[in-house]
């Protein structure tokens, strides 16, 4: 009886051979999990409350900051803003985006690469002259800007095995998939050509002179146009693909905007022709007189991109209605109008009369106003995107057919009619009066 | 036969780590699943019919889901609206109950459309009133989930093909090559998916698997099989749809004309959906989208009038440059 005690009551003598050696055994940890930390049950102090104030007991509730839909009775609440309109308790149909800063800056350094080589090597192809320079200054530029963008996107993602995930399937439907081939291809694109300017300006000193293969190769005219058939599509691609990427999403802000990839596009040559004017400016004073002409079609074509820009806007505005009050209300209304503020600014300041180096000084902050009017415009769609989506009414929006264009006034259809078809009928008077004169005299003639 | 060079041994190492492991940078191309617009295919897809008519609001697809696939918690919250603390399928809830306290008192303007709710063939009257007026007063209840969209949006948009047609028909997400990008989770009109942020799972994305684990084995997923009103049904796609029709017409002869079935046929760009619902009222009040966009619908237009406008501007630049030439002042080439 004795045994039975010190082994809990069962004989384990007769028992199985490993039963004995388990009692033996100790699980430290869970010893030390049974362990009980001193003062565990001691009585906590109570708290001490103090009793309600009779001045502020019948004081109005203020609620904190964003509390007030929800508490104040007097306010309308959030979803009662859009009349009756049905909700969930006026949760957000939509998921918020996961993209943050780094796919914003990607945008612009991305689009940025992609316009000043696309710009570069159209200067190499149809300029002539110190015009021509602006191929090397293109490509440096592009390839400055396109390598902190695997970094950056490889930040998002937070592990580099997950950039390579996307390389192991070629799936073009996806415009991510598409763009990440993209712009793996166009960095060896834009590293062969700066490989080439390096050689060409540096390689008598390496010792690879004009005769060397590598050199000749890279310098033959052919090839040159065979990389330059094959880099156009790749770079016009990795220009308008991310205008593309947020398009093909349910985010009230992006979804199926036809103007989206067109203004993206239109700001990356913009800020690529502000980053090649800001190289010129840049360059040592007895440099830059030969590019004078240079800067003026630089200045010019970046005041053509400027309006297709604002096209492109007030398209994507008006295709978007009231879906776009993410960029017009809210947190991005104040970087969005910056963004259009520092576009217009660069514009006027090319107004600006100046002369020598007031000039160089003006075109200067023009194209950095330009820079900036550019990245702010893609943060602000990028985060803009953010406040859609949790915005419950606009996320409904996204979702909602929309109501059918009202008709023309049968006023004005009558009018337009009128407009249009009374000169028509004059036309066809005139002409038919023309066509009977020469026939008359041929019948007079008979 | 392996030669080791004692100095070199981390190199060598090193070395044989990556070339033993250089065929897994290529991993062989996955077996061809049963596409589910091809006819062969669209007899053996399975899928969900929730009946909100029938739901109790007891969460016990919630509890089952959460259990089946070890999904963690959400933490305590309450939200205030009604008895659903969750708020929202998202990456670690894949079926969410949604409850609506629609509260209309006689003749109240808010009241539901002036609507007449017909309770097992009975309305019931509201005595203070004159009689005409009724009691609208419901409490809508839906277990929501993933609707596997025969054209799934998130599958067109995941950049690794993490997201496939499983060979259910079930839009399925593949883990180990999931990358986190988070495109799927803008993609989904439903805002069905989501990305996971917490300490066992580094940034993947998550959804309803419709328990591909439990269909392998010929069992009824997790949710249905809980359910103890048959509010969820599962099985084979044109089955249920059948049902659901009767169903339909059953409520209608019985005198509730609300009734009406969400996703069973066409929903704006999508085609009928694989998990579709009866409901009661405006898809709205559910957190359902009325006419869900097909966002990959247009793409290559999109794509033309970007790179269309990219073309203009390149030409653009190329005649501002030749034009340098013309007007004289350089000393470049002529022609």
């Amino acid at each position: 009886m004795a045994e039975d005690t010190e082994s809990g009551g069962i004989n384990f003598d007769g028992g199985a051979p490993w039963a004995k050696d388990l009692q033996k055994k100790q699980d430290p940890d869970r010893v030390r999990q049974l362990q009980i930390p001193p003062g565990m049950f001691e009585p906590k102090p109570l708290r001490e409350i103090a009793p309600p104030d009779p001045a502020t007991r019948t004081a109005a509730y203020v609620p904190a900051k964003g509390e007030a839909a929800a508490y104040d009775p007097n306010l309308p609440r959030k979803h009662e803003r859009h009349g009756d309109e049905p909700s969930y308790y006026d949760i957000s149909i939509l998921k918020r985006p996961l993209w943050g800063w780094e796919i914003a800056a990607y945008f612009f350094l991305g689009g940025l690469s992609a316009g000043s080589y696309l710009i570069g090597r159209a200067a190499d192809r149809f300029g002539s002259g110190p015009t021509r320079d602006l191929a090397k200054f293109g490509s440096l530029a592009a390839l400055a800007a396109i390598l902190p963008c695997p970094p950056l996107l490889i930040h998002d993602l937070g592990d580099p095995k997950r950039f390579h995930h996307m390389l192991r399937v070629w799936k073009p439907t996806s415009p991510m998939n598409l763009g990440t081939w993209v712009i793996t291809a166009y960095s060896g694109h834009v590293t062969a050509d700066v490989a080439r300017f390096f050689l060409n300006q540096y390689g008598d000193r390496l010792g690879i002179d004009e005769r060397h293969k590598i050199r000749r190769m890279m310098n033959n005219g052919k090839l040159l146009l065979i990389h330059d058939a094959g880099g156009a599509p790749l770079t016009l691609l990795l220009a308008s693909y991310t205008g593309m990427l947020l398009s093909a999403t349910s985010n009230p802000l992006w979804s199926k905007n036809p103007w989206l990839s067109p203004l993206f596009t239109a700001s990356a040559f913009s800020t690529g022709a502000e980053t090649l004017s800001l190289i010129l400016d840049c360059l040592p004073a007895t440099q830059r007189p030969k590019y004078g002409s240079t800067q003026k079609a630089l200045v010019r074509l970046d005041t053509l991109c400027h309006a297709a820009e604002l096209a492109c806007l007030s398209g994507f505005n008006h295709h978007a209605g009231e879906k776009a009050a993410a960029l017009h209300t809210g947190e991005q209304a104040l970087n969005h109008r910056i963004s259009q503020a520092g576009l217009l600014g660069s514009e006027l300041l090319k107004l600006v009369p100046a002369t020598g180096d007031l000039a160089r000084r003006r075109r200067m902050v023009s194209s950095l106003l330009g820079l900036a009017g550019g990245f702010l415009m893609r943060w602000s769609f990028v985060y803009g995107g953010h406040s859609a989506a949790t915005d419950p009414h606009t996320a409904r929006l996204a979702s909602t057919p929309a109501p059918a264009k009202p008709a023309l006034p049968p006023k004005l259809k009558r009018g337009l009619l009128m407009a249009i078809g009374f000169p028509l009928l004059a036309l066809e008077k005139i002409g038919a009066a023309q066509r009977s004169v020469p026939s008359a005299g041929t019948a007079k003639g008979r | 036969m392996t030669v080791s060079l004692p100095i070199l041994g981390d190199v060598e190492h090193a070395l044989t780590d990556v070339i033993g492991n250089f065929p897994n940078a290529f991993p062989p191309r996955r077996t061809p699943v049963p596409s589910p617009m091809d006819d062969q295919g669209r007899k053996e897809i399975y899928g969900f019919f929730t009946d909100t008519t029938l739901c109790i609001g007891c969460k016990a697809c919630e509890v089952a889901c959460k259990q089946w696939n070890q999904l963690p918690s959400d933490g305590l919250k309450f939200t205030g609206n009604s008895f659903d603390n969750t708020g929202h399928v998202g990456a670690t809830t894949w079926r969410h109950v949604a409850f609506k306290e629609k509260i209309a008192q006689g003749t109240h303007p808010d009241s539901v459309g002036q609507r007449v709710h017909h309770t097992a063939g009975t309305p019931s009257t509201d005595g203070a009133s004159d009689g005409h007026t009724v009691s609208t007063s419901r409490w809508l209840m839906m277990s929501d989930v993933c609707k596997h969209c025969e054209s799934a949006p998130c599958q067109h948009s995941c950049p690794t093909g993490a997201i496939i047609y499983n060979k259910f028909g079930d839009v399925y997400v593949q883990n180990d090559i999931c990358n986190g990008c988070g495109y799927c989770v803008v993609a989904c009109p439903f805002g069905v998916i989501g990305r996971a942020d917490n300490e066992q799972d580094d940034g993947h994305a998550h959804k309803c698997t419709l328990c591909a684990d439990r269909q392998e084995e010929g069992m009824t997923p997790a949710c249905a099989k809980a359910c103890p009103t048959a509010s969820i049904q599962f099985g084979k796609i044109d089955e249920l749809r059948y049902t659901a029709r009767q169903r339909e017409e059953e409520l209608h002869g019985r005198g509730n004309k609300d009734a009406y079935l969400y996703g069973c046929d066409s929903v704006g760009d999508y085609g009928p959906l694989n998990a579709f619902f009866l409901l009661e009222d405006h898809p709205n009040e559910y957190n359902l989208p009325v006419a869900p966009p097909q966002p990959f619908r247009g793409q290559k237009k999109r794509y033309a009038a970007g790179v269309l406008m990219g073309l203009a501007l390149t030409a653009a630049s190329a005649l501002l440059f030749g034009g340098i030439n013309r007007g004289g002042g350089s000393n470049g080439r002529r022609h």
